[in-house]
Formats: structure tokens, sequence, C-alpha cells
């Protein structure tokens, strides 16, 4: 059902759904609202408002701003031939009610939270579990004070609260994440008074060491830890619980030299402004410290959330600097502001009806400011500020262009699923088996440690050798015997790995008490590969009850390739493909899945949407190019130019046939559709503007053909590499 | 050059967009003290993993040793160790710093310390030398990035918080040059500029209704990328350029191929060139697994140093070799090195420095510094005092926080002739 939806199928009838307000605030009204105080704002300073948008211009932004990405252009087609007063609206509600909703948002927070997919640091899966949580919460549109909380207060395993990724990501680094959590949550940087007072707030470095004493002793617990020989057998495949210690107590550091407090004086927990936060005698500090965070009565939460979105939409906050919060800190439109505040407290934190009331403000749905605003002066909001898309806007625009499919989820997220599954049933095997007997079996009956020890020496006799016979004093007869003295010895190793491997999962079993048949093991190992990974290895084709899906049969595999042909096909004949096209048309669609290395140069993951690829993408990405964040530093994303952008757009294979403009792709689709040059030339700028040419623009592109550009592809290549195709009007 | 691309792509330009200042205008530096800078270019050959400097720079007796033996050299009374017999013959040009020292022992830690004389924080980006080189000075050659960096590594600090422009331009594989620099296949020049120019037109429109500084910026990136595509200099990111027997002598390795991209750059105006030479985190086997990257280095190197050195150029280059840590003078069961922060060799050739010469030492074993101990914001105060930077001026962050180039280091100036 979803392939279809993405195959657009249903577009057609865009489900307008009806105005879904919660029940104590109507959205109209907050809208108009917020409109009134910002006319009298405007009136006072003797500004007025931008005229209004045109369809085209609204279809385009604001698809953008909930979809994350261009409409294709049946949507805007659909959309502009829809006949309704109330279309607008009918438009936001649609679009807050899809996926693409979702996969949006959690690139905008994926900056905010630094998330990173993968680390070498992290078990395998458990960051996957913390994406997870994030897309969980924002497609089931959780409260965002509950997700703060969730966040803030997580402990357990990952597959029992992926929030724990939040802690997570900066295992080992406490007060840095003390620092990153008062910043991004409640606008208060504190980062200076980690090392002494700060230099020009008013924060102290004991005020830092009292908020940061509520969640020290958190951390990483491995209870298998004294248990080295079992964790061994399982490499990277157990993980740890996120907990806490209520034996440590923080302490000042002896590097202390502010005037009050002395190194080693112990320090309590004690919140940094608001409603006191004492933590009672059975309390949990984190717990206490995500209430207070958390919470109306605190008074920087609210502030900042509302102005991060005001941001995302307007392009500049109500308060400029809502990270860095000062007691001095005036918002540039105080009712507006506080009307905000109150609107977001009114709306129990529901991101998804704030934004909302937002989208149908007369001034969101204003021109673009065409004028930078003075940093300096108090900007009046006549509309929103004209914006370059974010990276990850740019790439799901291309991928709506070249996709069929542009909402389709990526396969290799699959494989994480399954490392998170395989990480969880081998911590549990560990935490359920009797460690005595297994160490014996470990140590005694399958003796690993000492079938090791002879494989890793045989190596070491193999590597001498080779490096002797490379520098030519070695025999290459001695050499052929060693290598088969060595293949003998890991292929030793290896078996006695997966035989004592075999028999903890066995004990394992009968604990659970699941039949043989309950056990799956998805394929055979080849019979040869060094030491302990091996029965790791082994283990990690074990499928077991309760830790995800069965892997799939080749019949099963088999089957859902040939319905997504059959589907493919049938979308095909429907747009016109001729049937001798199609089976290179079931290609072409094939290779955007494939993870490969573009023809233009970076590394292409494939084309999925950016919430669907590794993040950060690696550096030569096209995200990366166009200014994704790296993940090392809070809202990091950038918006500016670089050369390399130009040339990846100018000179790559991205804007050639063998890119977004090739034959099959849904652009050169639409655009082949027209018989005529000016039909094309319409169809071009539909897909890529959201509206047609206008004459002028016709006039140009005819004394553009004098000078020997015919092809529509020339007309394309020019479209891409132009600035209104990057902005958001 | 200006006016020529203006006409090309027929639309007004801002006159800032074509730096009237001439390369060879932008040659001479001065530091800050009003002296003249020792060196006008870096090229800082980084080697990732930790290198064994017991193995290299700092050869031992006895059991820290291992098998490796030490070697004479062309400098009197200076060893090193017989994994470096090409680099032997032009130790009379550098000076090895045998006290290093650092407080970081893990990679990405270590790695980011050396790069930037900060921690790793999560609140803020610190910038590597090259940028602070491009924010102090601009580029040497206005036509070609402010400075390089050639390797594998995706961690690298980059320009930090300092803006787009003094970004190192990352060139992954020397041997396939610069990427997305030629037009399209089959794409014509003269229709490639028909189809700029088609753009421009149909964007005007947009540009004179929105008159905001990020969508002049895009302009005038366009008309910088084809400045560069332009630029005569370009033929410095082309290795096919040099003769066979040329690239041979530097070694086939990236490495080597990346000190000879190297010194193409540097004689074209880049004034910060970073070539990564992977390979040295020898935990297991270090005594056969330290040749590849050794004879790489020592290809690269002595290459590199012949070669600067006959074309005049490196009275003015200093080459840097260092690494984010030393190993251990234990050698583990497995015949390996651990990582070792406390004591570490680095050393320096050509750009004015002392020829010849030892700075510091550590004992017998390899284990401490015994002598002129140096850090690593000590060491980076060092390259920069050489390009003349100002090591006192204070850069404020987006968020407003104050930052130094290498973090207050002492530079060491009794290494400079």
């Amino acid at each position: 059902m979803r392939r279809l939806l993405c195959l657009g199928i249903s577009i057609a009838g865009i489900v307008f759904a009806p105005w879904g307000a919660p029940a104590a605030v109507s959205l109209k009204h907050a809208a108009a609202e917020i409109d009134a105080i910002l006319d009298a704002d405007r009136k006072a300073a003797a500004i007025v408002r931008n005229p209004p948008i045109s369809e085209e211009v609204f279809v385009r932004r604001v698809f953008l701003d909930v979809a994350g990405r261009i409409p294709t252009p049946h949507e805007t087609l659909t959309y502009l031939q829809f006949q309704h007063p109330d279309k607008r609206a009918m438009l936001i509600e649609t679009l807050m009610q899809r996926e693409s909703y979702t996969s949006n948002f959690f690139n905008f927070w994926a900056d905010i939270l630094r998330y990173v997919s993968w680390s070498v640091h992290s078990p395998a899966g458990v960051r996957y579990a913390y994406g997870k949580h994030l897309k969980d919460a924002l497609s089931t549109n959780k409260p965002y004070d509950r997700f703060v909380r969730e966040l803030l207060s997580a402990k357990g395993y990952p597959w029992e609260n992926g929030a724990v990724g939040y802690y997570e990501r900066d295992h080992g680094m406490p007060f840095d994440n003390m620092a990153i959590t008062t910043r991004i949550f409640l606008g208060t940087q504190m980062e200076c008074a980690q090392c002494h007072d700060h230099p020009f707030d008013r924060w102290k470095q004991t005020d830092f060491y009292k908020i940061a004493a509520y969640t020290f002793g958190e951390g990483r617990f491995d209870p298998l830890s004294k248990q080295p020989h079992l964790a061994g057998i399982i490499g990277r495949f157990t993980a740890s619980l996120e907990s806490r210690d209520p034996r440590r107590v923080l302490k000042l550091p002896k590097t202390f030299k502010e005037s009050d407090g002395k190194p080693g004086d112990v320090i309590l927990p004690t919140p940094l402004f608001g409603p006191p936060a004492a933590v009672k005698p059975g309390e949990d500090p984190g717990e206490v410290f995500a209430q207070w965070v958390a919470s109306p009565q605190n008074p920087r939460f609210t502030t900042v959330i509302v102005n991060r979105l005001w941001k995302k939409l307007f392009g500049v906050g109500v308060i400029r600097d809502f990270d860095d919060l000062r007691d001095s800190t005036t918002p540039m439109v105080p009712a507006l502001e506080h009307y905000l505040e109150k609107l977001m407290v009114a709306l129990g934190y529901d991101m998804k009806a704030f934004l909302t009331v937002l989208l149908n403000t007369q001034t969101y749905q204003s021109a673009a400011s065409a004028v930078d605003p003075n940093p300096e002066a108090i900007h009046h909001f006549p509309g929103p500020l004209l914006r370059r898309m974010t990276a990850e806007q740019i790439w799901d625009s291309l991928v709506a262009l070249v996709s069929h499919e542009p909402e389709a989820k990526n396969w290799v997220n699959e494989a994480e699923e399954r490392k998170f599954h395989i990480t969880h049933q081998f911590t549990d095997l560990l935490l359920e088996s009797d460690h005595v007997q297994l160490r014996d079996l470990y140590l005694n009956e399958f003796k690993v440690p000492e079938w090791d020890a002879q494989a890793a020496k045989a190596q070491g006799e193999l590597q001498v050798e080779q490096d002797a016979v490379r520098r030519g004093s070695g025999s290459a007869e001695h050499l052929a015997k060693l290598k088969e003295a060595n293949a003998r010895a890991q292929t030793q190793a290896g078996e006695a790995s997966i035989l004592f491997a075999k028999r903890a999962l066995e004990e394992f079993r009968k604990k659970r008490g699941w039949t043989e048949d309950q056990v799956v093991i998805d394929g055979e190992m080849r019979p040869y590969a060094p030491g302990h990974s091996h029965g790791s290895q082994w283990l990690q084709r074990v499928y077991l009850p309760g830790y995800g899906d069965s892997p799939k049969t080749p019949e099963q595999t088999k089957a859902e390739s040939e319905a997504k042909n059959r589907r493919l096909l049938e979308y095909a004949a429907r747009i016109g493909i001729a049937p001798k096209d199609h089976a290179g048309f079931l290609k072409y669609c094939e290779k955007l899945e494939a993870r490969s290395r573009g023809p233009w140069g970076g590394l292409i993951e494939s084309w999925y949407r950016a919430s669907e690829l590794i993040s950060p993408t690696p550096r030569g990405h096209f995200l990366r190019v166009m200014g994704q964040s790296d993940r090392t530093l809070v809202d990091n994303g950038r918006q500016d130019p670089g050369i390399p952008q130009a040339m990846l757009l100018m000179n790559s294979d991205l804007v050639s046939s063998n890119g977004l403009m090739h034959r099959f792709s849904p652009l050169m689709i639409s655009v082949g559709k027209e018989q005529t040059m000016a039909g094309k030339m319409d169809a071009a700028y539909l897909a890529l503007f959201s509206r047609k040419a206008t004459p002028a623009e016709h006039a140009l592109w005819e004394k553009a053909n004098g000078q020997g550009l015919r092809d529509i592809q020339d007309l394309i290549y020019a479209l891409l590499n132009t600035q209104q195709f990057i902005f958001i009007q | 050059m200006a006016k020529t691309a203006q006409t090309l792509l027929g639309v007004g330009l801002l006159p800032q967009v074509f730096p009237t200042e001439s390369f060879a205008a932008t040659q001479s530096r001065t530091s800050q003290e009003g002296a003249k800078a020792p060196a006008k270019n870096v090229i800082y050959l980084y080697m990732a993993g930790g290198q064994s400097h017991i193995d290299t720079w700092d050869p031992k007796q006895g059991e820290s040793a291992g098998p490796t033996k030490p070697i004479q050299t062309s400098a009197d009374g200076i060893q090193i160790s017989e994994y470096l017999p090409r680099t032997a013959k032009h130790m009379h040009l550098g000076t090895i710093i045998r006290s290093m020292s650092s407080t970081q022992g893990a990679h990405a830690q270590g790695n980011y310390y050396m790069h930037t004389s900060y921690e790793v924080r999560p609140t803020i980006q610190h910038p590597s030398l090259g940028a602070w080189l491009s924010h102090f000075q601009g580029p040497g050659n206005p036509t070609l990035p402010a400075s390089v960096y050639v390797g594998g590594d995706s961690g690298h600090p980059a320009a930090g918080f300092l803006p787009a422009k003094d970004v190192p331009l990352f060139v992954n594989n020397p041997n396939n040059g610069l990427k997305n620099l030629e037009f399209q296949k089959g794409l014509t020049p003269e229709k490639h500029l028909e189809r700029m120019k088609l753009a421009f037109s149909l964007d005007n429109e947009f540009h004179q209704k929105f008159r905001t500084s990020g969508v002049s910026a895009y302009r005038e990136m366009y008309e910088a990328a084809y400045r560069m595509m332009k630029s005569a200099d370009l033929v410095a990111f082309d290795l096919s350029q040099e003769p066979a027997e040329i690239r041979a002598a530097y070694g086939k390795d990236i490495f080597g191929q990346g000190c000879l991209l190297a010194r193409r750059l540097v004689e074209h105006g880049v004034r910060f060139v970073e070539v990564g030479c992977p390979g040295w985190d020898t935990h297991v086997d270090n005594f056969n697994k330290i040749a590849d990257p050794c004879r790489a280095l020592d290809e690269g190197l002595s290459a590199l140093l012949g070669d600067l050195q006959s074309r005049g150029l490196l009275r003015d280059t200093l080459v840097v070799v260092t690494s984010e840590f030393g190993r251990t003078p234990a050698i583990s069961n497995t015949q390996g090195r651990g990582h070792h922060p406390a004591a570490f060799s680095s050393v320096l050739f050509g750009g004015g420095v002392r020829a010849g010469s030892v700075h510091g030492a550590t004992d017998p074993t390899g284990s401490q510094v015994t002598s002129r101990k140096v850090t690593i914001p000590d060491f980076n105060a060092t390259l920069a005092h050489a390009l003349g930077l100002p090591l006192q001026q204070v850069t404020l962050s987006p968020s407003g926080r104050p930052f130094t180039v290498a973090h207050k280091g002492k530079p060491v100036t009794e290494l400079f002739a």
C-alpha cells in the first residue's frame, strides 16, 4: 500500500482531511491571533506585511517545509486544480499526516541531537534503536515535553528503551552531554562554565557542577564485564545497560580555582533557575532533572521550542539567539513570544498542531523577504525569510525527480534492525546462562583459548616467512607448508569456537523451553575464518523466537521481488512506457536502490531519502557537499555556498542522462509526454518550480535556441543550476 | 581574467569576486613581530595511527628496540632506524624533535588534538592549521584552494568553526586529480557556457527580486568555480604531467603520489598541503607490519625532499612529519606495540629550520621525555610561527567563544636557524 501511495495513485485523490484541531484550541483562531499580534506590531513599526503568495509558490513552500521535498508535477497539478476555499489548510493537514513529515523532521532533529547512526564504540544495532525511537516519536507525534523527558531520563537496555541513545551518544563525556542538554532544551550555554566561571554570562563553575550532579554517575553498565571470556565470543554483539551508580557523588575538581568552593567539595543536584527540584530519598536524580527541564514551569523550556519551530518556518526566531538566552534577552516581538509560549502549553506541546497554526498564518503565506534583515535591528516578520533549502531538502527533491518510489524504505536499514535483534538475543543468552558451566565448557571441553593460541602462533610464523620471502631470503617450499599449517590451525580454532557457541545456544534453548524447530539457522558458514569471531559469526545466523522476524525463505524473497516488478510494470504501463522499454525500466528502478559509488564521483548510498541513509553520510556524498551536518556539533548543517557544490551541479553526471536526466526518470518521463518544445518547457518548470514558465522565460529559451541550445536537456541543466531551484521562495 | 569571465557569463559581477591581487603579490608574508616569516609553505605529512618513534626517528638499544637497528645518516652523530634508509641521506636538511608529548592516547582524540591544539569537545569544532592560514592570510593563489588535504581521513577537523571559504579541499586519491573539474563528457566548453548563460538569464528575474546575500553568494560561487575550472594552475592537480621516472621515485603508494601532488600544489601557490600516511597502528606484529608504512614514508619523503631542494623550494617550504602519538617501548606477546602519547618524535625539514640537528631526548627505553619537552600546542605554535600567523590574536567563534591558533602554545624558536 505504501508503495502504491508512492507511485502516486492515491495522490490523485489526496485525502483532504477535515480540520484536525485538538479539542480545546481552535487552530484557525490561533493563526488569526498571531497575525493580529504581528499586524499591530508592524503597524507600530510602520512596516507592511509582504504581499500574499500565489498557489504555486505556496504549494512548493509548504511541501518543502512539511514533507521536506518539492512536490511532484502530479501533486502540484492536483492541488492547483482542486477547488475549495479552505484548500491551503487542507493541504497542510494532509501533509502533516504523511510519513514525509517524519522523514523531514527526523533530519531536523538529527542535526540538533547530533544523531550518528553508526559508531565503532557502540554495540551493533544500538544506534539503530535510537534512530527508530526518534522516528517513532515524530510519527506518533509524541508531545515535545514527553519526548524530552524520555530522552533525559532513559534507563535500561536499548531494546527496552531506544531513548538511551541520547546519553549513549556522548558516552564517557557526561559533562559535555550536560552542556548540550542545557543548550538544546533550555537555550542555556554552560560550556564555558565546565572549566571556569562563564566570562559573559552569570554562570559560575559551581552552577555547572550543581546541574551536572543530577546525571552524574549515569553511564553504561555491563553486567557481563566480569565474564570476558563469554563476551569474547560475541564480539560487538552485546549491549550495556544505561543506569546510574548511586554511590558516585560529584566533587569539585582538583583544578577548581574559583572563590565559591574548594577542590573536593561534594556538590548536590540543584537547578539553575525556575522551580526547586530537590531529589527526595528514593528518587532517581535523572528523573527529577528530566521533570524539571521539560515542564511549562521551567522558564526557558517552552521559549526554546517555540523559537526553534518558528525559525524552521520563518528563517529567524522571535528571539534570535534562542540557544543562548541571558537574563537580558528580549524577544523582538514580546507579545508574539508570550502568545506562542501560551499556545504551546495550551496545545500540550503538540508539535504538529503548533506547526499547523504557524503554517496557516497570513504571515507565513506572504512573500519571502527580498532583502537580508538587519541582524542588529528588530525584525517584524513581514513574511518568511528567503531560505536556501537544507542539504536534505535538496537531496530529497532530487530523489523525487529520479525515483518512482521516493518514499521507499532503504533495505540497508533492515540489516541494521537485524543487528539490533542479534545484540538483544546474545545479551540475553549470556545474561541467562550458567556462567560457571559455560566457563568450564569454554576452557576445558572445547579448549577455545588453546586452539586460538595455536592459530595465532601459526599465523605469526606464516607472516614472518612471508616477509622473508618478500625480502628474498625465505623458502617458497617452507612458505607453502606454513600456509597449510596455518589454514589447518585456523579451521580448528574456528570449529572449537563454533562448537562452544552451539553448546551455549543449546543451553539457552533448553532454558527458554523452545523446541529445536523454533531455533532457525539461516545458511551455513564458510568453513574458514580466524579464531573467536567464528563462533560469533555462526551465532549471527541464529534466529530465535521473539527477536525479530524469521529469515525470508528464497521463495518469499522471490515472490516479493516478483510482486514488486509486477507493480512497477503496471505503473509503467499506466504512465505510458512502451512495452519494449519495460525491461529497461525495471533495470532503471533496480539500479536506484543499489548501493554503489555513483558516477558523479561521490559515494552515493543509493537514491533513498536522506532520513533513510546513514547519518551523517560520508564526506564527498552529495548531502555533505551541500552542507549536511557532520553531526559533531548542535545544529551544524550549513546553507552557504562552496565551490565543490558548483562543480557537482555543473560537471558531475548528476545532471546528465546518467542521473536526473535518464530517460526513465520521473522528470524526463513527464517532460517526454509533451509534444511541443513549449510544452516540454512548461513540464520542466512544473517539475522543478511547481509552475509553468512565463512568456518572458519562453522568449529567453527561444533566444537560446538560436545559440545552439536545442535540447530540453540543455534547459533542464540550466534550471538545475539556478538559485530559484535551491531557494525556498 | 576578470574581464574574460565577465563577458563569458554575460552578467555583471561584483568586483571583489575577482581579486586584483596577483599571485606574485601574495607571496611575501610577514610574521606578527614584523620580521620575515621563516616559511611560506607547509607540507604536512601525517602518520595516521600512531607512529612508532623507536622504529623510526628515535632508535634505541636493548630490549625496547626489538630487532630494529639504527643506521647512520647524512647528519653527523644522528641515527635513525634501518627502516628509513633513503631518508637517512637527507637528515642533514632537518631537525628531529624527540621530545614530543601528547595528553591524548586514543586515535580520534589524539589526531584531533594534534591537528587543532584543542581537545575534542562536542560543543565546538576547532580549525586545523591550514584553515587558520587561510583565515589570516587568504589563499596563496586566488584561483586555487587555500589548503588541500590528500588522504582518506573523514574525521579531519577541516576549518572547524571558520567559514566555508577556509575549508581545505579534500582529495581522496591523488592519482585521480580533482573531482568534477572537467566538463561533462560530450559537453563542449562552448555549449556548457551557453547553458550557464541561459541559467543566469532565466534566473535574472529571481535575482532582481531577491537581493539577499545568500542568493548573490551563489552566483559568485558559480563564478569562482568557473574561474577555477579556467585556471591555468589547475594543471597542478594532474600528476600525469610528471615524467614517469619522477612518479616512480615517489613510490606508487597513494602517500608517495600525494607527496608529489603536494610539491606541484606548492609550486602553484597552494601554501598548506597535508598528506596522510596510514598504517602505523601496529598493535600486532609491529616489526613486520611497520615495513610497509616505513617504505611508503621513506620513498615519498626522500623523493619530496630531493625534488624540493633541486627546485629551490625547500628554503621556503617547511616539511613536517608528525603523528598523534608514539608507541610503547614494551613489546607485547603478539610482537606489537601499544599507544604511547608520553613521548614520541616529529621531524621538520627545510622552511628555515636548523639543519642536521636533534631537539630534546627520551630516556634509554624511549618511554619518557628527558629534556626540552614539546607539547602539542607548542609544536603547532612552532609551525604557526614559521608561517607568520598571529599566535596571540583572539578569534571569536560564531557563538562568541574566544580561540587562538595553537591554543597558547609557545613556539620553539630555537628550531629555526
